[in-house]
């Protein structure tokens, strides 16, 4: 999927466009709100993260930077949440789109589910 | 300081106890100067989740604080030394979920009690000291393959 078709599938918003799509397109989905539960999840991931796409509540600089960390380049916030200018700011240093999606977290899950998007694989195999 | 010598590297970067605007600066910094230095995507990811979490306790915690990096043939070792509170049971801080964290950290996404469990599983050795009332020492030590 690319960021057109995520837009559209999440009737967002796009408040700022890093102007890259990963060659992978965006394939994968983390959703959530606590930035060390998100640090837990990518730690047991060994794969490049450029193809995911984080769904959050949380609209804080913190997020931009662990996205960053972490290296995810996509961020939506939820329920029309809107970024900060100095989350604007962020995220244009570090190369990272963010879009605002009217849906909550359960909907955007189950609309992205719906178009084939794949959880973020864990090393230990749970899923 | 950064020194270089020879095949070996040594960075410091202060941290500045509630600068939470600025907090995951340094660890970003780190995170670039491995890409630059060609360190492989997944030590990389583990250093920066590390790095990252020492940061925001430091932010969170302490008074102020320093990441020191030492990058050296087959190893790289970060230490989080800080100045403040300490703590009290290391054993009951490192079990998930355990937390003293204030409403303030906890609305910038941390807080769950997740920290210092997340830098022991992305680290291959972590030795946490700490005196009440003086400060934190956490070495954590990332094996190159």
């Amino acid at each position: 999927m690319n960021k057109k078709e995520l837009q559209k599938t999440l009737s967002a918003e796009t408040i700022f466009d890093n102007g890259a799509e990963p060659e992978t397109g965006y394939n994968t989905v983390c959703a959530c709100d606590m930035m060390s539960e998100l640090l837990a999840v990518m730690n047991q991931t060994r794969r490049h993260n450029h193809g995911i796409i984080l769904l959050t509540g949380l609209a804080n600089p913190q997020v931009i930077r662990t996205s960053e960390l972490v290296d995810i380049r996509l961020i939506v916030l939820l329920r029309e949440k809107k970024p900060t200018a100095e989350m604007v700011e962020l995220a244009s240093k570090c190369g990272i789109t963010i879009m605002s999606t009217p849906y909550t977290m359960y909907k955007s899950c189950g609309v992205l589910h719906e178009r084939k998007l794949n959880d973020v694989q864990l090393e230990t195999g749970a899923d | 300081m950064n020194e270089a010598n020879g095949s070996k590297m040594h960075l410091e970067f202060p941290v500045q106890g509630g600068n939470f605007s600025g907090a995951g600066g340094a660890s970003s910094s780190i995170k670039n100067v491995l890409k630059q230095l060609g360190i492989a995507y997944d030590t990389i990811k583990r250093v920066a989740i590390a790095s990252y979490e020492s940061e925001i306790n430091i932010v969170a915690y302490a008074t102020r604080g320093e990441l020191l990096v030492d990058i050296e043939p087959g190893e790289i070792a970060i230490t989080a030394v800080d100045i403040g509170p300490g703590i009290p049971d290391i054993e009951k801080a490192l079990q998930e979920g355990y937390s003293t964290a204030t409403p303030l950290i906890r609305e910038m996404g941390f807080g769950a009690g997740l920290g210092l469990s997340n830098m022991q599983k992305a680290a291959d050795d972590m030795v946490i000291e700490s005196v009440v009332g003086e400060g934190t020492t956490v070495k954590m030590k990332f094996r190159l393959s």
